[in-house]
């Protein structure tokens, strides 16, 4: 489950994860709009460039949402049951994700505090554009046994 | 009838946005994995609690959802999500999702709603809550996404 991730309970602070990349092409974007919408491909904000522009946007824009998943699996990759039982997320959109963005799954472990007799490892989080800058950040928390 | 629209003037702190249950089905959770490229056999076949379990962010678009269920909806800017996970939903397992107003507020001319989803499993345990903050239409605007 770890993948190439260290066990969290090596971690200290400071510490980064490994980066992921995770591509949002139009075929990432209208699948996940496709299960969003009860699998009907519709003409929005995220799938069409016009009807983007027509609400002042310069393009389709990703939802936020859909990226806040990748967060999350990096979570399990790293916690396993530790993120499934107890896990939490709590980030900010900053800046819109456009089709065609490559984004880096990032993680710095910014302390630990025990919690009923474990350990809960909170992490810096973010998701980082192609240029390098954060679109969607906060922190993200996983309980270690022990 | 027809659904009242989510605008501020229709909405206040505390007041319910629907709520509605579901079983969840492997069909549910291979959607989700298909749309958001979550893949482990956790989700497939391992048994963790007697049952597959499902992703983490299986409720991702549920608030919105039973919004959708209850008021005419004109687009929703995500401004910041938390999510908290208390145990995993199995799958097959039914659901009580529950949506409601948290805050309403203005800020620099904006309006602001912080809207809560609360699911329950079938022993009555919270399995995950989630807090969306997003910007709220004043009055009906058009363009908006899934």
């Amino acid at each position: 489950m770890s993948r190439e991730l260290p066990s969290p309970a090596d971690l200290e602070i400071g510490d980064e994860l490994p980066p992921l990349l995770r591509r949002m092409g139009w075929e990432e974007i209208r699948k996940f709009n496709r299960y969003a919408t009860g699998g009907r491909d519709t003409q929005n904000i995220h799938t069409d460039d016009e009807t983007a522009r027509r609400a002042g946007l310069p393009r389709a824009v990703a939802t936020g949402r859909h990226p806040v998943a990748f967060l999350a699996e990096r979570m399990v990759d790293l916690f396993g049951t530790g993120f499934l039982f107890g896990g939490e997320i709590d980030v900010s959109f900053l800046k819109p994700i456009f089709p065609g963005d490559t984004l880096e799954v990032t993680g710095r472990v910014r302390g630990k505090s025990e919690e009923n007799g474990k350990t809960r490892l909170v992490l810096e989080v973010a998701l980082l554009n192609q240029e390098g800058a954060p679109v969607t950040a906060g922190t993200a928390s996983g309980l270690i046994e022990g | 009838m027809e659904k009242p629209d989510f605008v501020w003037e229709n909405l206040r702190p505390g007041m319910a946005i629907g709520e509605r249950d579901l079983t969840l089905t492997p069909q549910m959770v291979a959607a989700h994995c298909e749309a958001t490229g979550a893949d482990r056999a956790l989700y497939r076949d391992a048994p963790l609690l007697g049952a597959p379990v499902a992703p983490p962010m299986i409720f991702i678009n549920d608030l919105l959802a039973i919004c959708d269920e209850n008021f005419r909806r004109f687009g929703t800017i995500h401004a910041k999500l938390s999510w908290r996970f208390h145990r995993p939903a199995r799958v097959g397992e039914r659901v009580h999702q529950k949506a409601a107003v948290k805050d309403l507020y203005i800020k620099r001319g904006k309006g602001w709603i912080e809207s809560e989803l609360v699911v329950t499993g079938e022993d009555g345990a919270v399995i995950c809550t989630s807090l969306h903050t997003s910007v709220l239409s004043l009055t009906r605007e058009h363009g908006g996404g899934a």
